[in-house]
């Protein structure tokens, strides 16, 4: 997806497909033939994006490590921390994917889609900043980003050997393209995400297939640091950026594939479809002759109306004839 | 202001979480009253910190630190301060709303009420309406305060007047809204009774308040 010809489709999408097969967000997160079939379904219906993901869940590399959590809403969210010290996290066990339930889940929907037809599939996992997140909670994480930066540094290395596994886990089963879903790294300043984040974030790119990190939220200020963040071939944010403006300002934006970035909630959820198509020919229009990937500046959530994901679709193709 | 005060001010705005003790114990033995200290020193420090939060300087990270320095240091004075009769001028209750889970401002307008004679029950962050209903019906408290940091959970707001409404409560309970996204106008469209922009602000109204049912008494 992130070569020639540009520009390509892959909208974050694929939750819509459980309203194509009538089942419920919970038991698609929960079964991996379930969320196939939604997926799939999805597919059938959009049969020409150039990715297809399985349902985006931020929560199942804690999950897998033993942090509590409750169904809200049909979405898993992490309820309780694993503990508040950074030392306490980097000495957990590293899950083997295949074992742990919520990764096994995503490794098998991966597989299926790889082996059910020619779109090419890709992958989410979350960065190790929103692991360490989940593990320790935000403000015991915000006191060690700050105030501990060898702790820090050791925190986010574990998280990486966490995550580590799972991300090759998915490559085995077919994944052509793994997208690190970093949505906190945009609540830390510029400064710590040079001082502290970045070289993890470099490291851990090596060794992934198409590596993308996707942040969402308004990261303007932390764009030129995105560009120059190497290992990573693409960069997924969201609306708040103006990806035109930005390849102006930011030269070495030139060397990623930008992706996104219509508004996930403000046009896609709320808005109508004329909004949808006006936001995705200026889009397009904007990004004309750039590495670009058009989607969405996050993931759709399920109830996103159906006619706007066919406007989305229906504008991105005739642009594209 | 006090060049030490002035001090705790900076420390907070430069999120100087190792500073803190220190500054405020010199503020303390220089005889400067704590709640000086919260109002000059903290609640000044953290106004600056939203300001270079709304202008792109400052990050969430900045916000949760600044807290955190302020937390820090709350303990020192809360040994200083003379609670007084807990239940002189009544019970309130404070809560940052569903959705959010931003709790410093809350926890100064605590700090401050508590001293300031008021039993607070606290019942923390991300708090449904139906919590906050329950809890006034159970203990007869009627008057709210409500934290609110995320534009987005403003809506929160609404539900507690409205589950107010539904219980029977709106005449007698009042509702006090504060914090970062929070406004006179914001005031209006929830239906609340009353804004405060500072912890200060916040015990004034609730002074007013209490004075008022008091007096009814």
């Amino acid at each position: 997806m992130l070569d020639e010809p540009f520009p390509r489709i892959a909208p974050l999408a694929s939750s819509t497909g459980i309203r194509m097969t009538g089942t419920h967000l919970r038991d698609n997160i929960n079964d991996a033939k379930t969320q196939t079939a939604s997926v799939l379904a999805f597919l059938r219906r959009y049969p020409d994006v150039d990715m297809v993901f399985p349902i985006m869940d931020t929560s199942v590399e804690a999950r897998a490590v033993g942090c509590p959590f409750v169904f809200k809403d049909s979405v898993p969210v992490i309820t309780d921390h694993i503990s508040a010290s950074p030392y306490a996290v980097t000495a957990l066990d590293i899950p083997d994917p295949h074992k742990e339930k919520a990764m096994r889940v995503n490794i098998d929907v991966v597989r299926s889609l790889a082996s059910a037809g020619k779109t090419p599939v890709g992958c989410f996992v979350i960065g190790p900043v929103t692991l360490a997140a989940h593990l320790m909670g935000m403000t015991p994480l915000v006191r060690t980003a700050m105030n501990d930066s060898d702790g820090f540094w050791e925190l986010l290395v574990h998280c990486t050997c966490i995550i580590r596994p799972y991300a090759q886990a998915l490559q085995d089963a077919g994944a052509s393209a793994v997208m690190v879903l970093e949505p906190q790294i945009g609540m830390f300043s510029p400064r710590i995400y040079e001082k502290s984040i970045r070289n993890v974030l470099e490291e851990f790119a090596l060794g992934l297939v198409d590596p993308v990190l996707h942040v969402c939220g308004d990261t303007n200020k932390h764009i030129g640091l995105f560009a120059q963040t190497e290992n990573f071939l693409g960069l997924s944010l969201d609306a708040p950026v103006d990806f035109a403006a930005s390849l102006a300002q930011v030269p070495e934006l030139k060397d990623k594939v930008l992706i996104g970035n219509v508004d996930p909630v403000k046009v896609m959820l709320r808005g109508t479809a004329d909004m949808v198509r006006d936001s995705v020919s200026s889009l397009l229009d904007s990004m004309n002759g750039e590495s670009f990937v058009l989607s969405s500046g996050c993931d759709l959530v399920p109830d996103t109306p159906l006619e706007n994901l066919d406007a989305f679709m229906e504008t991105a193709r005739s642009y594209l004839k | 202001m006090k060049e030490s005060v002035e001090a705790v001010c900076s420390a907070v705005v430069d999120l100087d979480i190792d500073a803190i003790l220190d500054l405020v114990n010199a503020c303390l033995e220089e005889g400067v009253l704590p709640l000086e200290i919260v109002e000059h020193g903290f609640s000044k420090g953290l106004a600056v910190v939203g300001e270079r939060f709304e202008t792109g300087e400052y990050f969430l990270a900045d916000l949760i630190m600044a807290g955190e320095v302020v937390k820090e240091a709350m303990p020192l004075l809360e040994a200083k301060m003379n609670p007084g009769d807990a239940a002189r001028r009544g019970k309130v209750i404070l809560a940052t709303v569903e959705g959010d889970i931003h709790e410093i401002g809350k926890n100064i307008v605590a700090f401050i009420l508590s001293a300031n004679g008021y039993e607070v029950i606290d019942l923390g962050v991300d708090v449904p309406a139906s919590r906050i209903i329950d809890t006034a019906l159970a203990t007869g408290a009627r008057l709210v305060g409500l934290s609110a940091l995320l534009s987005t959970m403003v809506g929160s707001i609404r539900n507690v007047v409205d589950s107010a409404s539904a219980a029977g409560l709106r005449d007698s309970l009042r509702v006090v809204i504060g914090g970062a996204c929070t406004s006179e106008e914001l005031k209006k469209e929830m239906g609340a009774d009353a804004y405060g922009e500072t912890a200060i602000d916040a015990l004034r109204i609730f002074n007013t308040y209490s004075e008022a049912d008091n007096h009814v008494r």
